[in-house]
């Protein structure tokens, strides 16, 4: 179906409104046990569960930043053995060239940074941000969800999503508000 | 109901755990007779490696009132108790006065008159002075104890749970620097003292650091044993407080090892006669064994396993590695005292397992005792309910 075939516009999905990170949990929860799994969640900040509920899959994340930790710690210590042992070999107060104690914290530091490094790249390479637009935005009250609000939208990509019927199962959720989210061609085309 | 199945279980562990420390403690009085100067060092150590965890258990415990959140008031009543033994925990101190000759070399007048800096240090290290000061600090630490109880428990029942919020609150962050300054002049005292030509600014830190993982380890444990056995108490502290206490044991462990190596780090790199002899006595002649052991074992095993989140969700994972870091506590405090009694070699004494056993015995009666004359949850505090709320509320305001 596409946007030239039918009269109405096209929608990206159902958004319901909630006031607090409880209520959006408990609900969450109703949706996935309803069988709707294309839906996406919105908070202020972090709300304990609400991956779960949603019924994220663990991601890679993790082990891309135990990677950088890796590399980060083995190329500061590299670098430390390469120069106070290889390249430049001097006595310091009768200490081993290859004094691990003193290359410890330049080592932890790298994993740090390795680790940080690899975090954002790989967070941003497996979500698809930067994502200046999204159809949610289309949404007035949804500037809200990085203040006191609590949203969760239930996408029209879901195969069980019926505008009729999803509308109906949300009003049953009680949240303050139900908003139809509508898709628009540019997005459409890169989604 | 679970709930009595709960409390005769408690009443069971009481009491095998106070006969189990009674009998402990008659066998390493036997030492007494036999090997003085061994009883009190093996008593000192069991002492400060004991008393680690209440301590530990307060200073979480004004943590929790100053910060709030979801996992503090799932093991408030845990802390709580422990903190509470901390008064009867004083009377146990008594023995190691009596053995101070043992143990501190500036209390014997002939060392101090051969070394003119133990003349001068004589000021802060005499004995008058030194026993003050303990009594000093367990008056603090008992009054802390004392009035975060209480209030805590007025909580429960008075109309006005926000006014009490606040007090635990104000008295928590004066209480916090008191704590600190406390338990980081209490390990001088009665840790670095035993070597009192020996300093580092970093050892009372390493001190409260270990008190904290023991604490989080015990609570890990009693707020499992509770849940499993107590529906109402399991639907509060759900997988995701044992997930927060986990990080917090790895952020503790991670924490110890850091001061810990920094101590290290800093001591070595200045490679000074004065304070080098510390880790020339421990790292060699048997003693590098405990030390190895803290390395691996006591941090890169439990930091390890704690980075992935499964782990961190799997209580019986969980349960065995908080038993085990535990047990590293002891190591840990038995690599930082017992070389200053054998320098030239590893020395195990019976005493050093028998004594450290018996206290613990009796710290678990004391701890026990506390908890089971509580509501085990903080159900009247403001925050218990509207925990995430709460959260929301404080973000709304900061715009």
């Amino acid at each position: 179906m596409s946007a030239a075939e039918t009269s109405g516009p096209e929608y990206y999905g159902l958004m319901a409104e909630f006031d607090n990170p409880d209520d959006l949990l408990a609900k969450t929860k109703k949706a996935y046990n309803a069988g709707y799994r294309h839906m996406d969640a919105y908070a202020p900040f972090p709300v304990h569960g609400l991956g779960e509920a949603l019924g994220i899959k663990r991601n890679g994340v993790p082990y891309i930043v135990l990677l950088g930790a890796v590399l980060g710690g083995l190329a500061g210590y590299g670098l430390q053995y390469y120069t106070s042992v290889l390249a430049y070999p001097l006595n310091i107060g009768g200490r081993p060239l290859n004094s691990w104690p003193a290359f410890m914290v330049i080592t932890f530091e790298m994993a740090v940074l390795g680790a940080g490094i690899l975090g954002v790249v790989g967070m941003l390479a497996l979500n698809g941000l930067p994502k200046p637009y999204h159809p949610v935005f289309r949404v007035p009250r949804f500037e809200l969800a990085s203040r006191d609000k609590f949203f969760l939208c239930i996408m029209e990509s879901d195969p069980q999503f019926d505008m009729e019927k999803t509308r109906a199962f949300l009003e049953d959720l009680a949240p303050q508000g139900i908003y139809e989210v509508e898709q628009d061609a540019t997005t459409k085309v890169y989604d | 109901m679970d709930q009595t199945r709960l409390v005769s279980q408690l009443n069971r562990i009481q009491k095998i755990s106070l006969v189990v420390g009674i009998v402990a403690l008659v066998v390493g009085a036997g030492g007494l007779l036999t090997n003085r100067a061994q009883f009190f060092q093996s008593y000192l150590l069991g002492y400060i490696f004991v008393l680690s965890i209440p301590l530990g258990h307060l200073g979480i415990l004004m943590i929790h009132h100053l910060v709030g959140g979801k996992w503090g008031f799932s093991i408030r009543r845990i802390l709580e108790s422990g903190a509470m033994t901390l008064p009867v925990m004083a009377l146990l101190y008594i023995p190691i006065i009596v053995g101070y000759g043992y143990l501190y070399p500036w209390t014997d007048p002939a060392t101090v008159a051969e070394s003119h800096l133990l003349q001068y240090k004589e000021p802060w290290l005499n004995v008058p002075f030194f026993i003050v000061r303990t009594v000093i600090y367990f008056i603090i630490w008992s009054g802390l104890a004392f009035l975060l109880n209480k209030w805590s428990l007025q909580q429960d029942k008075s109309d006005d749970p926000t006014a009490i919020t606040t007090r635990l609150k104000n008295l928590s962050a004066p209480g916090m620097i008191l704590f600190i300054l406390t338990t980081t002049f209490a390990a001088y005292d009665w840790g670095m003292s035993l070597d009192p030509l020996w300093f580092s600014s970093m050892y009372g830190v390493i001190f409260f650091a270990g008190h904290a993982v023991a604490a989080v380890a015990t609570a890990i444990l009693v707020a499992n044993f509770i849940a499993k056995r107590n529906q109402k108490f399991a639907d509060r502290v759900d997988i995701y407080v044992f997930n927060d206490l986990s990080n917090f044991l790895l952020a503790f462990v991670s924490f110890w090892a850091y001061v810990s190596f920094s101590q290290y780090l800093i001591i070595w790199a200045s490679n000074l006669p004065e304070t080098i002899t510390w880790y020339v006595v421990r790292t060699q002649n048997g003693w590098q064994v405990p030390a190895t052991m803290l390395i691996f074992l006591g941090f890169a095993v439990p930091f390890a396993l704690l980075l992935s989140r499964k782990n961190k969700r799997n209580i019986k994972l969980l349960i065995g590695l908080s038993v085990w870091v535990l047990v590293m506590r002891y190591v840990d405090f038995f690599w930082i005292l017992m070389p200053t009694f054998s320098p030239y070699g590893f020395y195990f004494h019976w005493l050093n397992l028998v004594i450290p056993v018996g206290l613990a015995g009796i710290w678990l009666f004391l701890f026990i005792r506390q908890l089971k004359g509580k509501p085990l949850l903080a159900q009247n505090d403001p925050r218990f309910h509207e925990a995430a709320v709460h959260e929301l509320k404080e973000v709304a305001a900061h715009e």
